[in-house]
């Protein structure tokens, strides 16, 4: 009889969410626990579901490790583009250093709020800065679109930064919770 | 004084403790899962990065073993808990114990 193993597209998913250090252990202990218990207790079809299931429970540490990324990512933005205008001073030029400020503001205080999981108000700060930089987003990416000079690094970071905003608004709640039951 | 575990934390020292020799990923899996409900399914999720969490700490050290067939082949995990684990864990319930023994239980509710 052929043994019933788990979908190959689900432990690819898993492999994918996973670790390098971890990759070959965990799926050897998810691949073990469905062929020698889940499926002579469920039956394949719930097996199937059950191994869905904990493949999506590593979803929250994969997103995790992406927020660390893109704030890297606006953080560097931020900074290059306050240089610049540092540096050119044309005209306007104090009002993006404001934005500069905002988006190199947010990407620390995420970070903070990330790595410091102690302060609740670095929490809410950071969510609460999120509006700030999803407008602050969207009102770029509308210029950028509508203008003239198409500016293609403009329209990366605020791709950037409403990535930014999804991944701490998906986050950080259920981080608050995990450090309130910790506490 | 260290900080105190979590309870989710005590629950993966605990089991790390109880499955002993044989403590590689899928028999704490188990173990917390007979812990918590044996009925639900617990996070692997969750209980992984715990154990990541937990050896970043120094809390627990783990090392791998060969695979078998039953895995595919794949590596083993296996963790222990470490001196600073386990002086962690004593604490934590040195702790609580002191606590409860310093309250009437179950307690008096005012309506």
């Amino acid at each position: 009889m052929n043994r019933i193993e788990p979908p190959k597209w689900m432990e690819g998913t898993l492999k994918s969410l996973l670790h390098d250090r971890q990759r070959e252990s965990v799926s050897g202990d998810l691949y073990e626990e469905f062929c020698e218990e889940q499926v002579p207790r469920l039956g394949a079809t719930r097996a199937r579901l059950w191994y869905l299931g904990q493949v999506l429970s590593f979803v929250p540490q994969r997103l995790t490790f992406l927020l660390n990324l893109v704030c890297f990512f606006t953080l560097s933005s931020g900074t290059w583009l306050g240089m610049m205008d540092l540096r050119l001073r044309h005209p306007g030029y104090a009002g993006r250093e404001l934005i500069a400020g905002l988006i190199v503001g947010q990407a620390a205080v995420t970070l903070a709020a990330l790595h410091l999981r102690g302060p609740r108000w670095l929490r809410i700060l950071a969510l609460a800065g999120c509006a700030a930089i999803v407008w602050l987003a969207l009102h770029a990416l509308l210029l950028t679109l509508r203008g003239a000079d198409f500016e293609g690094y403009i329209l990366l970071i605020s791709l950037g930064l409403l990535a930014q905003a999804l991944l701490t608004v998906l986050i950080l709640p259920g981080l608050h919770r995990q450090v309130a039951r910790q506490a | 004084m260290a900080a105190l575990l979590g309870t989710f934390e005590q629950i993966v020292l605990l089991a790390v403790l109880a499955t002993g020799e044989d403590a590689y990923g899928r028999a704490i899996l188990r173990a917390v899962q007979m812990s918590l409900d044996p009925e639900r399914s617990v996070s692997a999720g969750a209980v992984y990065a715990t154990l990541d969490r937990l050896e970043a700490e120094g809390l627990v050290s783990s090392r791998l073993d060969e695979g078998t067939p039953v895995r595919g082949g794949r590596v083993r995990r296996f963790y222990r808990l470490t001196s600073s684990g386990t002086s962690a864990l004593a604490e934590t319930r040195s702790t609580l114990e002191k606590m409860w023994a310093g309250v009437h239980w179950p307690a008096e509710v005012t309506r």
